[in-house]
């Protein structure tokens, strides 16, 4: 008698632990478990360093690139000037000499 | 007689007070209680859910009714436990202490909050066992004593003796 009432007792202690509730939800599908592993947050390995990083080529500053650019645009401005002044200058005294002293016979 | 009934007392409010540290420590965890889950490992997750324990009525009042019938069924238990427990010795004994301890945790969160706080969460492949608490654990595993006790340790007590006859 006291062993059926032993298998009993430990028949609706066990039914109490695990419920109808956790039944209900398995044959509903539980969704607040599917739709909260949405959310859940995957942890990632921390950065490394790759390797022979210390021997890869260092970046040339944008400070430098940007010198060397007006360096180099002052550098075309001021040899087209020099140009300007030494080809053009005489050439058109020249003409002008040319085009009095023209002129002048003429007349 | 006296030394072993204290030890006995001593026993069962440990696993009860075991049990109801663990539940006031979850409750008091805001994230939890939010509804949000608590990722320990890939296998071990901290899920709130409160357990009824009655989800087939169909009116509310038959629910009502069912969750009184089954707590006061479970208070009859505990009274049979402590029963088998002051009747039984050794290994039998520490069993039941671990089942009417557990019990009387759940009985305890049935009358209190009329329910049962369930959050702990074992999983694997995405295949998730039934969320329990530290008091199913005692009850289980006291259960599955006591079936090894019947099965196993009885019929080995009853071959030695049929052997010493």
């Amino acid at each position: 008698m006291i062993k059926i009432a032993k298998i009993i007792s430990f028949i609706i202690l066990l039914i109490s632990i695990y419920g109808c509730q956790s039944i209900k939800d398995g044959l509903e599908g539980n969704k607040k478990s599917k739709s909260a592993e949405e959310f859940l947050i995957e942890k990632k390995n921390p950065l490394v360093l790759p390797p022979d990083f210390s021997k890869l080529p260092t970046p040339i500053s944008e400070e430098n690139i940007d010198n060397d650019k007006d360096l180099e645009i002052e550098d075309i401005l001021n040899s087209s000037v020099s140009e300007k002044n030494s080809d053009n200058k005489p050439a058109t005294n020249t003409s002008l000499e040319e085009s009095i002293l023209k002129k002048i016979n003429n007349n | 007689m006296l030394k072993n009934n204290i030890i006995t007392f001593f026993l069962l409010v440990f696993t009860f007070a075991i049990d109801r540290l663990s539940k006031i420590y979850v409750l008091g965890l805001e994230e939890i209680v939010d509804g949000n889950k608590i990722s320990i490992n890939k296998f071990l997750n901290l899920d709130l859910v409160w357990n009824k324990g009655v989800a087939f009525g169909i009116l509310s009042f038959e629910e009502i009714f069912w969750y009184d019938i089954i707590t006061i069924l479970i208070s009859a238990i505990i009274l049979f436990l402590i029963f088998l427990i002051f009747k039984s010795s050794g290994f039998k004994k520490y069993a039941y202490i671990a089942v009417c301890g557990g019990a009387l945790g759940n009985v305890f969160d049935r009358i209190v909050y009329n329910c049962v706080p369930d959050f702990i969460d074992l999983n694997y492949n995405d295949f998730h066992w039934f969320i329990f608490n530290v008091a199913d654990i005692f009850i289980t595993i006291g259960i599955f004593c006591l079936i090894f006790d019947e099965v196993i340790l009885e019929k080995y007590k009853n071959d030695k003796n049929s052997e010493n006859y």
